[in-house]
């Protein structure tokens, strides 16, 4: 069992990084037993939907079913290992793994689908220099007026934040800082 | 033998066999994947999973060797939970329609889950594609399908010891594949088709074409057996040559033909035009090689073996002494008959002896092959030509007409009556004699350039005549094989193709010349036998000559008689249903009712109707016999650029030499060369040793 997985920070999310020790396993490289390498497969598949936000509420009880089965009949010891693993982290981590299931968020604010961007009202000048940057056209406002990002159009890629100069846009996990709804004329 | 129960029935077992194959045998069936009764079981798919002694954690069947007073639940709750999620699970990323799959009705895994009545609809689904790769001769790899149960690879790996396939990891996935994406020759597959038989699902694949050509599947994968027209069981045989055992190899060839040597030379050798090796690059030289076995066999073990079946108070007689009514006579004394060969010539043999020439059938060799018939209780007249061949029912008991077609045709030419104009028959019968030729004087022309043709002309250059040989085909239509017009060339026969023949020319009694003149193009009506030319103006010319030979067909000669005593068509062929005349007890067979064909052909007419006249006589018709144990080893092992070794071709002599006299004039292989040959083979035949997986409905009881 890989105990890492179960010693994760505040920064760490759960899901995320099961996908990431799935992905990297050996399973996936062999092919010799089903369980051990459809069972990696399922895996992989199935949390790479939850980060994406596109989870099914079936997914934790067919996860842990199949998991179970590599758990006893995985033809070595790998498959039984990445089983026994994920149903470690599964009981460990549940309300996150719960969380996203939900789709509410993802607290470490690590799974891109759930993470928002948003810019501040108090720090935003005006200048437009985050709208040039936007491929999908989700940032609302003109010269001196705050900018706004539409969450609807927003495709979380992230380039805005580094063309900000004021640092006022930032990523919010599950809790959200207040915006205004509309751009609005800049204080400063 | 151990005893324990399988769901519920008592089960006998060999010791360390394995549970799944214990209840295999008694009839019960469990689903089974990744295991293949002739390859190592390694409980991958758990597909076979079972519970033990009342236990809660399933096992794979396949893995779980028997013990004494076992109990085995394949039912149990917990087994069917666990076959049923990995059958799931394996179809969640397997193509989801099998309608367009080449395996489709054939398939293990498609058997399995319709039995199970599962699907992968519960799983996320995901299609792993590999394209279809159906660049190798032979095989085609659509590993889409793969179901990565590694049976390919432990047949290419274990059984063959070739090692070509491997677990391979690409962006798709895993699956069976060839390693760095070499092709197959490249990898060092010896295209033994192991991987094909023993794939469950449509991923390895016999390539499109190769099946479905023959009757049966065996004869699809072994087609040189198959399009042997005796059948000789020719993988065999080059294996027996290859492992340094020619009298082994000729007794195989032994099992179905009574004229190996002659076949070794002059064999049409239509098994070569199935041969496998072709896909590759060249087929085989299983002609070659038969010649090789019988002159390089110094033990003759094959005649201590074989069947002679207690004498029986029949008489056959058998009229004419060719291939067909030789081997007719050899097997109807085998069966115990009372046998008498009737000839018309002098020797016994028809063509073996009087027509084929010197320099491509040595008469001795055909000769020793006579005699053994004789030798093993035959009786023969030479000189006796059969005018009625019912008369004979008076003193047989059956009467057989192989006549062949044994009378040469001359074509209606103005001066074909001529003394100085013959048939290839009579001249070829008289050059083989030794007789003497110099009636047909210095300069020749034959008319008619297929394989007798040809057999006439270089006959003569080798009596130092100059030979002219004239035909109506154009010269890329020749009838007679390519070899025979390179070599006949090679020492001096003028070709003249492409002419049609006007008049045979002569002063005072005497050929002077054949007219002809050039035809631009000819069509020949089967049905009408009449031929239709557009000729060239002006080309009308005289071919200077002393004689003319005609080599334009032969007939029976049956209608000549007054009365043969059998009904005859117009053409002079016995009227037939099968191999029965119209009279009851005569029976005909051989070029005499095909009609001028091969030795080999009718050879094979030979034991066909000689299992007919068998059954009219009593018996049961059985010929067949085993003269020489089989053991192939299956383990084939790796040969450096396998796929590329060239075809030996026999050394043919100098055309200088050769026309010097009518020897043969190809060497027969030498040791060497008859070992690299025989290394090509693919041995095709080696995959039936594979036991066929049954699927689920072919087991007795209630699995349904
Ligand atoms: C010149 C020549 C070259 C050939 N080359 C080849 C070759 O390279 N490869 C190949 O596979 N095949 C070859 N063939 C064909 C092959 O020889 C025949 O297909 C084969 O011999 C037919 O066998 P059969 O026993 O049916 O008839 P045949 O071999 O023709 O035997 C018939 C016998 O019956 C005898 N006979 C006929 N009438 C009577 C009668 N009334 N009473 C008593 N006896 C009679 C004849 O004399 C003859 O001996 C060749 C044929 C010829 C003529
Ligand atoms: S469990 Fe073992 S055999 Fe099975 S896929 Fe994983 S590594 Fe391969
Ligand atoms: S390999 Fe078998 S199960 Fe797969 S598509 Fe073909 S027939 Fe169907
Ligand atoms: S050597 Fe035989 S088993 Fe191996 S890949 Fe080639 S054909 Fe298949
Ligand atoms: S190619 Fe066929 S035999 Fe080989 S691993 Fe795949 S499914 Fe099994
Ligand atoms: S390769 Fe060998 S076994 Fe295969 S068809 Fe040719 S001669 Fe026959
Ligand atoms: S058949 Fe037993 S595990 Fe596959």
């Amino acid at each position: 069992m890989n105990d890492k997985l179960l010693k994760l920070s505040e920064t760490q999310c759960p899901v995320d990084e099961l996908l990431r020790y799935v992905r990297s396993h050996r399973c996936l490289d062999c092919g010799k037993c089903v369980f051990g390498y459809e069972g990696a497969a399922q895996l992989e598949l199935t949390l790479t939907d939850i980060t994406m936000k596109k989870s099914r509420s079936t997914d934790l009880a067919q996860l842990t079913k199949v998991c179970r089965y590599m758990r006893e009949q995985s033809l070595c010891d790998d498959g039984v290992e990445l089983g026994d693993t994920a149903l470690a982290v599964f009981e460990q981590y549940g309300d996150e793994f719960a969380a996203h299931v939900a789709k509410k968020g993802c607290k470490a604010g690590v799974c891109k689908s759930f993470v928002t961007y948003h810019i501040l009202a108090d720090r935003c000048v005006g200048c437009g220099d985050c709208v040039d940057e936007c491929e999908d056209d989700a940032i609302l406002g003109k010269k001196k007026f705050i900018h706004v990002i539409d969450q609807d159009e927003c495709t979380q890629c992230g380039k805005c934040l580094s063309a900000c100069e004021e640092d006022a846009i930032v990523k919010a996990g599950a809790v959200k800082p207040r915006c205004p709804a509309k751009p609005i004329p800049c204080k400063r | 033998m151990v005893k324990l129960t399988i769901d519920g029935q008592a089960v006998e077992a060999r010791e360390g066999q394995s549970v799944l194959h214990a209840a295999l045998d008694g009839g019960i069936y469990i689903p089974h994947l990744c295991d293949h009764p002739d390859l190592e079981a390694k409980g991958g798919c758990r597909l076979c999973s079972v519970t033990v002694n009342g236990g809660q954690i399933p096992v794979p069947a396949c893995t779980t060797i028997v013990e004494e007073g076992m109990v085995v639940d394949s039912r149990s709750e917990s087994a069917e939970a666990v076959r049923r999620t990995s059958m799931e699970l394996m179809l969640a990323t397997h193509p989801a329609d099998c309608t367009g799959c080449p395996k489709y009705g054939k398939c293990e895994l498609q058997s399995i889950y319709q039995y199970m009545g599962v699907n992968g609809q519960d799983w996320r689904q995901k299609s792993r594609p590999v394209p279809t790769d159906e660049k190798n001769p032979l095989i085609s790899h659509l590993f889409t399908r793969c179901i990565r149960c590694g049976r390919c690879i432990r047949a290419c790996q274990d059984k063959r010891g070739v090692k070509v396939l491997e677990y391979i990891r690409d962006s798709s996935g895993v699956h069976a594949g060839v390693p760095e994406g070499k092709s197959l020759a490249d990898a060092g597959c010896r295209f033994c088709g192991a991987c094909i038989e023993v794939c469950p699902t449509g991923s390895i694949m016999d390539a499109v074409g190769i099946m479905g050509k023959h009757q049966s599947y065996a004869d699809d994968v072994v087609p040189c057996r198959a399009e042997c027209p005796a059948h000789i069981d020719i993988p065999a045989y080059i294996r027996a040559v290859r492992e340094g055992r020619p009298g082994d190899a000729h007794a195989i060839i032994r099992e179905k033909v009574p004229f190996p040597l002659v076949l070794g030379h002059i064999c049409n050798h239509l098994c070569e035009t199935g041969c496998k090796r072709t896909e590759l690059n060249d087929p085989m030289g299983i002609r070659n090689l038969k010649r090789f076995a019988v002159e390089h066999d110094t033990e003759q073990a094959w005649k201590s073996k074989g069947f002679q079946k207690p004498r029986t108070d029949k008489r056959v007689a058998v009229i004419g002494s060719g291939p067909c009514g030789l081997t007719a006579a050899y097997y109807l004394n085998k069966l115990g008959h009372d046998v008498t060969v009737l000839e018309k010539r002098p020797q016994l043999g028809g063509p073996m002896t009087s027509g084929i020439p010197g320099y491509r059938l040595p008469l001795e060799g055909v000769m020793e092959e006579i005699r053994y018939i004789i030798d093993s209780g035959v009786k023969y007249e030479v000189n006796r030509e059969v005018d009625n061949a019912a008369a004979l029912r008076a003193d047989y008991d059956a009467v057989l007409v192989a006549v062949g077609v044994s009378k040469g045709r001359k074509l209606p030419l103005p001066g074909a009556e001529l003394p100085q104009v013959h048939t290839a028959m009579d001249v070829l019968a008289d050059s083989r004699a030794e007789a003497d030729l110099s009636c047909l004087g210095q300069t020749v022309c034959v008319i008619g350039a297929g394989s007798v043709g040809y057999d006439v002309a270089r006959s003569l250059v080798r009596s130092g005549m100059t030979v002219n040989l004239a035909c109506i085909e154009q010269a890329d239509k020749i009838l007679a094989d390519k070899d025979d017009q390179e070599e006949g060339a090679q020492e001096g026969v003028n070709l003249f193709p492409g002419r049609s023949f006007e008049e045979i020319e002569a002063a005072d009694g005497k050929v002077t010349g054949l007219r002809v003149h050039t035809v631009l193009s000819s069509t020949y009506d089967r049905a009408t036998g009449k031929v239709t030319e557009v000729a060239e103006e002006g080309s009308q010319m005289v071919i200077p000559c002393d004689s003319v030979v005609f080599a334009t067909g032969q007939h029976t000669g049956l209608q000549d008689y007054a009365d043969f005593g059998i009904e005859l068509n117009s053409r002079g062929y016995p009227v037939m249903d099968g191999f029965k005349t119209s009279e009851d007890g005569i029976f005909a067979a051989g070029d005499a009712i095909t009609g001028i064909s091969f030795v080999i052909k009718a050879i094979q007419q030979g034991r066909e109707v000689t299992a007919e006249i068998d059954r009219y006589l009593g018996g049961d018709g059985q010929i067949d016999e085993a003269l020489v144990e089989r053991a192939a080893n299956p383990y084939i092992g790796q040969a450096e650029g396998f796929a590329a070794l060239p075809r030996v071709e026999q050394e043919l002599r100098d055309a200088s030499e050769r026309t010097a006299d009518n020897m043969d004039v190809y060497h027969t292989y030498t040791c060497e060369q008859a070992q690299c040959e025989s290394s090509r083979c693919l041995q095709c035949d080696l995959r039936l040793q594979f036991q066929r997986v049954k699927l689920w409905n072919e087991y007795g009881g209630d699995n349904g």
